[in-house]
């Protein structure tokens, strides 16, 4: 076998074929515990998950007293949980308010990242101005509290704004930006330009397209920052339940969870709602993220390339 | 003649190119002047991102004076005493602050060890597997728990911890005692539960960009080494890890430079008063100081600013690092 006979298309993994490999004991053996491992790191990553799925389909009083992995539902298949889940608590409402400020924080962030990013990619003598004032936010920061005064001081605590706002952008996503932007060849853009294209043409009809995984990286970043945000809305919003997102309900439900043996006819479907809560946050990502996770996984691979 | 000349001229794109203004303004000789008549469009649309930072990431640097005075709210920053670093004093002479720095320390070091090391070793199991759909279907089940949220990874750690949860069960196999983890004060039971946390909720996504570094090593060199007889482990520490170690190094530094302001954010949730001589933070200190029972403003901004002084300082390490043995850096 020659070294010219092996030549494979670009982007496939090392070879594996029988020759270079063998099917010595050993490379067997190897093979079997590395499949053994990687089974228990997957196995790892969906036993919680199937738990939490499982025990928010049983039934509440047998779940009670069950203790360790819940593989398949406990006293029988039940909808109770769910069903006191929308029926009593505001789970819903704070499902919207979470979608809400999901998409506003990604889409201000969007707005602000793409306009950063053309601008600090374009050749003016401001540039290098601009891209200072960037990274000196990316090593120095106000922290929590400072930034809380600066909100209230804007009368933004209260309000749904303090909760999209402040974090739908940083330093390091407008570098990303500015990286993605300066990935793309000039000539495309100067032919637009002088086809009469404007800034904002060039901007999202030219560029965006050429490098829009790392748009999506940012994107998804920003979205997912704020889907897992809780810590913000303690703050922002601590009593306003009306604009709770649906992770300070979860945790608000987790605390409270066992509260219901308080009662004096305690409904164990009580016991269900903290998991059923965890699904229904949960299990709506988790569906949707294989859709996108080609183009995601390209934008990190070549956003760690080029950064 | 005339009606070709209307025809060509529309047949041409529905904008025709305007003819070049004459220049009024030298470029040599006023530089800035042109500058600014070339590119007058350019800053304007660059003002609300401009406004965006200095409102939400400027304004904020100045509330740090707040560490410097005592801070009454009714008389705001600009009005409130001037006490020089007694805040400081406090802070350092508190009777937790070494726990807090000590805690904070000890998860920093984990996270940026056994933390950084999760990925990098999954992504080179999944490479050396040759059943592709196999480790297919393991990457992607191993990005799940980077798409679970902070609140619910640690409700189910504390499900799971719980004395009567499935690991507790487990670690029972192995001669541990049942009972609630999160509620151990011992020394590095906190700690590794909160590193486990972050490496069961991002090994697997930091995983990508090494499991594509190791794709794309030329795999002449892999079949030239395995005719040479090299076998499979030597040649898993001869060319896959060298291959992809420049990219380990960027990573490493960069990680570096975050790890004393990441990874804090699941203790806030996990931490509780019977355990904070191991689980308090600079994070959560600040917090309690903020938003706790007692309020003080003052020691909170000491607090964030001495974390984020020290972060600073190791980002600009790490970063002159990176520079200067991988050839690039963050900033």
């Amino acid at each position: 076998m020659t070294r010219s006979a092996v030549k494979r298309p670009a982007g496939e993994k090392k070879p594996h074929s029988g020759m270079v490999e063998g099917h010595s004991v050993w490379s067997i053996l190897a093979d079997i515990i590395i499949i053994f491992i990687l089974g228990i790191v997957a196995l790892c990553c969906i036993i919680p998950l199937w738990h939490t799925l499982m025990s928010s389909v049983s039934d509440g009083k047998t779940l009670f007293a069950t203790d360790g992995l819940v593989i398949k539902p406990v006293g029988g298949f039940t909808m109770d949980g769910y069903k006191a889940t929308i029926h009593d608590s505001s789970v819903l409402g704070a499902y919207g308010n979470t979608l809400l400020y999901v998409f506003g924080a990604t889409f201000f962030g969007f707005i602000l990242n793409t306009i950063g990013g053309y601008v600090l990619s374009r050749k003016c003598k401001l540039r290098s101005t601009f891209m200072v004032i960037i990274t000196i936010t990316m090593l120095f920061t106000g922290g929590t509290v400072p930034l809380y005064m600066v909100v209230r001081s804007l009368g933004m605590v209260g309000t749904r704004w303090s909760l999209m706002l402040p974090h739908c952008t940083n330093g390091a996503f407008m570098v990303m930006m500015v990286k993605a932007y300066e990935s793309v060849p000039e000539e495309t853009v100067e032919s637009a330009r002088l086809d009469g294209a404007g800034h904002f043409g060039v901007m999202f009809r030219i560029m965006l397209p050429q490098c829009f995984s790392f748009s999506l990286v940012t994107m998804v970043n920003t979205a997912i920052i704020t889907w897992n945000a809780w810590f913000a809305a303690s703050i922002y919003v601590p009593t306003d339940r009306s604009r709770w997102p649906l992770q300070l309900w979860i945790r608000d439900l987790v605390a409270r969870n066992q509260d219901f043996l308080n009662w004096t006819n305690p409904d164990y479907s009580r016991y269900l709602v903290s998991y059923c809560v965890i699904i229904i946050a949960t299990l709506p990502i988790l569906l949707m993220f294989p859709l996108f996770i080609k183009r995601l996984e390209k934008g990190m691979a070549q956003g760690a390339v080029k950064g | 003649m005339s009606t070709t000349t209307a025809a060509l001229k529309r047949s041409k794109t529905p904008k025709p190119p305007k003819p070049p203004k004459p220049i009024l303004i030298d470029s040599k000789t006023h530089p800035w002047k042109y500058d600014f008549w070339r590119n007058w469009k350019l800053y304007v649309i660059f003002i609300p991102v401009l406004v965006y930072f200095a409102i939400f990431h400027y304004a904020p640097m100045f509330g740090l004076l707040m560490s410097f005075e005592r801070y009454r709210p009714s008389k705001g920053i600009f009005g409130s005493e001037w006490v020089w670093f007694d805040n400081f004093k406090d802070l350092f002479t508190g009777d937790t602050f070494f726990n807090v720095l000590r805690n904070t320390t000890a998860m920093a070091f984990l996270n940026l060890t056994v933390g950084f090391a999760a990925p990098v070793i999954l992504a080179m199991l999944i490479s050396e597997l040759r059943y592709k759909k196999y480790t297919r279907t393991v990457q992607i089940i191993s990005y799940m728990p980077y798409f679970v949220s902070a609140v619910v990874v640690t409700t189910l750690a504390s499900e799971f911890l719980s004395s009567t949860g499935a690991l507790t069960m487990v670690l029972t196999w192995f001669g541990f005692d049942a009972q609630n983890w999160l509620a151990n004060p011992n020394i590095p039971v906190f700690w590794l539960i909160n590193t486990f946390l972050e490496i069961w909720q991002g090994a697997g996504w930091g995983a990508i960009i090494y499991v594509a570094a190791i794709a794309n090593i030329n795999g002449e060199l892999h079949e030239a080494a395995a005719i040479d007889g090299a076998s499979r482990w030597s040649r898993m520490w001869k060319i896959t890890f060298p291959g992809i170690l420049p990219l380990i190094i960027v990573m490493f530094t960069m990680r570096i430079g975050l790890v004393f302001r990441q990874g804090f954010d699941k203790v806030l949730l996990l931490y509780m008063p019977s355990t904070y001589n191991v689980s308090d933070c600079l994070y959560t200190y600040t917090y309690r100081m903020a938003f706790g029972q007692t309020v003080n403003y003052g020691i909170s901004t000491a607090s964030g600013l001495f974390q984020s002084i020290i972060g600073t300082t190791l980002l600009l390490v790490s970063n002159k690092l990176s520079r200067k043995l991988a050839g690039t850096s963050m900033i």
